[in-house]
């Protein structure tokens, strides 16, 4: 299929952690991303979900090189990403851009909204003489007031600065955005101002997203494609309403059921996981979800499960669905 | 889609704005424009000194020796019958011209140094933190002696000496915001963006640490005011009969009992020099940080 | 308004003042709500609306030479804002607790966390070292911590955000108090984990029985555990409500507003609507009604004059002068 924009091929990102040896060396590696492949088409928005310390936000920032992955391939438009030279990963950078979550400190405090447009212009020698409209023309499409132009980050309220921070992202004219918890932080009647712009734009610059965030609820309303993340791994990729009609792996189902709805009405059974989300530096033996699964069986804890296709397109990472193991090994 | 605004009218609000921003920030803080002229006029009277100076400063006339006050000499005259109006506007200028090269010598190693050392890490920063804790090991004075002693007595070599002996506390004190500033999110969504490592340190990092580096750029000039005095004093700095507000500072300190115009008349010049100082860069530090500006 | 006796708290026109640089502001203005026993209030806004405010001035938490609090705190017939430093001090953590947003950075960090219980039961009550431990030891189970005995000799950096927030927790109920004020108990937390604490708060409200103030800028906590919903926005209430009714028939343009810019779970289609604008900063002067400047349902009359809060119903109380839906 060529309709792919990126792929991601069996990535990894461990970090050292533990003591340190004489040498500085540390003891233990504590894996953020652990061997996820998934790829993304053009033109979606996949949704990327999970809870703190999943390593959600390693993985995009792995995907443009903000750190440096262990190993594994990322394919952009069939350019590997990872054996990229320092220039030619500037070239790809235009096509690729980021914004995160904390508005107040995503823009350089003491230039002016101008001065941080214009750089980024130049760096990538987009400077045609007639910068200033091109910059008056984003401000335009984020809905802001084109006198922002010399003003400093502190005169902007959170969702003004979320609303610059996305300029800055497209004023490349990017292929690819990923938006990393980009409202998370915001008020709710923000939220939602920035939600509808963010898929407004993507409509109208054709853009494709990876949209990383901890809220199922607010996943469910951008994506069209959702990844489930549980301590460095995928476990469960599917289509929107495959996701959440017919959720399979019992992490989602915890997630999905976890989440307080706005309706007094309507009382609902909750699954509800015991403990916490184990730190990832953790060494579990098998499924790594196994030891908070209701539905753990004892295969569970001696072989990780591997991704399978269940449905169309609807893959989980879980032995309830292997046929292979189901039978003899319960 | 057309960019209608006129955006001449939008340049020229900005200009005002900025004048506006000027006006409140510094013009409205009276202390601040007061320090101002003040260091304007102490620079004049450095530079025009020769036309101001009623005296030679450098003519001995033991008979005049230790004059108070008068209508003669200003300030009266020290044991060796200076006029000591005369010597602290020459002073005036050694001191200042030396301190102020002293805090250049340091600000530009000691910011690259400080710089690179927090933003790179690793094996840099080691080093150059190594090195800077060698520096520090011995009391600056010391390691000043030394080095103007292999490099030989003038005034330009302890100046030398001193700035070099001044480095490690700027670089250090840059390192440690550049630690800070590196986290923050722009610095990573630079990097997104694909501009180099080099834009980012000596552009984004480094205007986000004027504020406490122009804090220590005023300490530094205060001290280094005194320790170019000490080595003066010592005889390693300026030599005499070179005038000097240091040098005259302990030079006066002998026959303080007897009359203490040198020493007082040094030691004020200093203190509101140094106290200038400290407050035009408080205002300064006000009109740099847009966070402080409010209008 | 007449004194009720079934009320544990009342709030009456309470306002808060600070003084800052940038001279006076209203953080919160002229408030009104009370509370029976055993009942649950979610005060809902969003940052910057005064809820926290309001919640720290009940038990007098604000630096006293830089705000200024008027109007009436009635706790069991008693005026908390008459009442000086050293009697507060036995109300706090005895009578009311709070539990705050981060429980990362509200515990210290040198001192073990069952220390940290005893010492707070043994500040209000005269009972020796070891009964404070065994009764600490009781309440760590209680909010359902295992192997409670080793658990009491761990320092904070020892246990997860989870954990720490049942701590939080425990050290609030140490003295049974009749009172509980949350103030984003949960913001902090993993949903799995907020699940939880929230099923928590729940069990050891009926298990301590006590009133509950939860602040919260999430309708979703507010529809699980709420009896009552107070909406704030830019320091003042706009409506009260049960919690039912203000989820299917909201009175207020800005309670709409917020139910319909939220993405629900299962209502994807549902495109969401924005409230224009963004919250004014406490310094803002607004003529009329504060929610003017975004309100899609406008009138002249909300430009020029400022909405009271009255009674519309049951239970329910709207500052509006055209609310959206009539009872």
């Amino acid at each position: 299929m060529n309709n792919e924009i990126l792929t991601i091929d069996n990535l990894t990102k461990s970090f050292p952690t533990g003591k340190r040896t004489l040498f500085g060396k540390m003891t233990n590696k504590l894996k953020a991303v652990n061997e996820v492949s998934l790829t993304i088409n053009k033109g979606e928005v996949l949704g990327l979900v999970g809870e703190s310390g999943c390593g959600k936000s390693t993985l995009g920032r792995c995907i443009l090189r903000l750190i440096e992955p262990t190993s594994g391939n990322i394919y952009f438009n069939d350019t590997n990403v990872t054996k990229l030279s320092s220039h030619e990963l500037k070239k790809i950078r235009k096509n690729m851009q980021i914004i995160f979550q904390n508005p107040y400190s995503s823009l350089n405090p003491r230039l002016t909204i101008n001065d941080t447009m214009m750089e980024v212009l130049k760096v990538h020698h987009m400077n045609s003489g007639d910068e200033v409209s091109t910059i008056c023309r984003f401000l335009d499409l984020v809905g802001l007031p084109q006198d922002a132009i010399y003003r400093f980050p502190y005169e902007f309220s959170g969702g003004q600065l979320q609303r610059l921070a996305i300029m800055r992202a497209l004023i490349l004219n990017p292929e690819f955005l990923i938006a990393d918890e980009a409202v998370s932080a915001l008020d709710v009647s923000i939220q939602a101002q920035i939600l509808n712009l963010l898929l407004d734009l993507k409509e109208k610059l054709s853009i494709t997203m990876l949209f990383i965030t901890h809220d199922l609820s607010v996943v469910e309303y951008v994506s069209n494609r959702i990844a489930v993340m549980y301590l460095g791994n995928i476990v469960e990729i599917a289509d929107t309403e495959a996701l959440f009609n017919n959720t399979l792996h019992p992490y989602t189902k915890a997630l999905i059921s976890a989440i307080p709805i706005p309706n007094p009405s309507l009382s609902k059974e909750r699954i509800i996981l015991e403990g916490d989300l184990p730190s990832p530096a953790m060494h579990i033996q098998g499924c790594r979800f196994s030891n908070r699964c209701k539905e753990q069986m004892k295969i569970c804890h001696k072989i990780s499960p591997k991704m399978i296709e269940v449905e169309h397109q609807h893959f989980v990472s879980c032995h309830l669905y292997d046929t292979k193991y189901s039978e003899e090994l319960i | 889609m057309e960019c209608k605004i006129d955006l001449k009218a939008i340049e020229l609000e900005h200009k005002q704005r900025r004048k506006r921003l000027f006006k409140t920030s510094f013009l409205n803080n009276y202390l601040v424009v007061a320090a101002t002229i003040i260091l304007i006029v102490i620079i004049l009277l450095a530079i025009f000194a020769p036309l101001i100076a009623p005296h030679n400063p450098d003519q001995l006339n033991l008979s005049n020796s230790l004059k108070g006050i008068s209508r003669e000499n200003f300030f009266g005259t020290d044991r060796q019958g200076r006029d000591i109006f005369s010597r602290i506007l020459f002073g005036a200028r050694t001191t200042l011209l030396g301190a102020v090269f002293v805090v250049i010598i340091s600000n530009v190693i000691g910011i690259p140094l400080g710089l690179i050392s927090g933003y790179y890490g690793g094996k840099i920063d080691n080093l150059v933190m190594r090195m800077c804790d060698i520096i520090l090991a011995f009391p600056a004075l010391l390691l000043a002696f030394v080095i103007v002693a292999v490099f030989g007595r003038n005034f330009t070599n302890s100046v030398i000496a001193l700035g070099v002996v001044y480095v490690p506390m700027i670089a250090r004190l840059v390192r440690s915001v550049t630690l800070v500033e590196k986290e923050k999110i722009y610095v990573e969504a630079a990097r997104a963006i694909g501009i180099s490592d080099q834009s980012i340190i000596f552009k984004h990092i480094l205007v986000n640490c004027t504020s406490p580096i122009l804090i220590q750029v005023t300490i530094d000039m205060a001290y280094s005011v005194l320790d170019l005095a000490a080595m003066s004093f010592l005889g390693l700095g300026v030599q005499p009969p070179q005038a000097d507000w240091g040098y005259m500072l302990s030079e006066g300190r002998e026959y303080l009992m007897l009359s203490p115009n040198v020493t007082f008349a040094a030691g004020f010049s200093i203190m509101i020099t140094v106290i200038c100082f400290n407050l035009f860069s408080d205002g300064l530090q006000v009109f740099l940080d847009p966070q402080q500006r409010r209008v | 308004m007449n004194v009720n006796h079934d009320e544990l708290i009342r709030v009456k026109g309470l306002s808060v003042k600070f003084k800052t640089d940038r001279g006076e502001a209203y953080a919160v203005r002229n408030v009104n709500f009370a509370i029976k026993p055993n009942e649950t209030l979610g005060l809902v806004g969003e940052s910057g609306s005064g809820k926290s405010v309001t919640a720290q001035s009940i038990l007098k938490l604000h630096p006293s030479d830089r705000t200024k609090i008027a109007g009436e705190i009635s706790y069991k017939g008693q005026n908390l804002l008459d009442k000086n430093e050293k009697e507060m001090q036995k109300i706090r953590g005895n009578q009311i607790s709070m539990i705050f947003q981060d429980p990362m950075i509200s515990l210290n960090p040198v001192i073990r966390v069952g220390e940290q219980i005893s010492e707070t039961i043994r500040y209000h009550k005269k009972i020796s070292r070891k009964e404070a431990m065994e009764q600490s030891i009781r309440l760590i189970n209680q909010v359902g911590i295992p192997f409670a005995e080793e658990r009491y000799y761990q320092y904070p950096h020892e246990f997860s955000g989870g954990m720490l927030q049942r701590f939080m927790i425990a050290i609030a109920l140490s003295c049974n108090p009749n009172f509980l004020i949350a103030d984003e108990p949960t913001t902090a937390l993993d949903v799995t984990v907020q699940a939880q604490i929230l099923r928590l708060m729940k069990k050891l409200q009926k298990d301590f029985g006590m009133s509950i103030l939860i602040i919260t800028h999430n309708l979703g906590i507010v529809s699980e555990i709420c009896d009552h919903v107070a909406v704030m926005y830019a320091g003042e209430l706009v409506e009260i409500s049960d919690v039912i009714p203000i989820f299917s028939n909201p009175l207020h343009p800005y309670t709409y507003g917020l139910l319909e810019a939220i993405p629900v779970l299962g209502q994807k289609h549902k495109k969401l609507k924005n409230i224009e604008g963004h919250p004014p900063n406490i310094f803002d002067h607004i003529q009329g009604c504060n929610f003017s400047p975004r309100c899609p349902f406008k009138t002249d009359i909300c430009l020029t004059e400022k909405p009271i809060l009255r009674q519309v119903g049951n239970l329910r109380y709207v500052a509006c002068h055209n609310p959206l839906n009539h009872i």
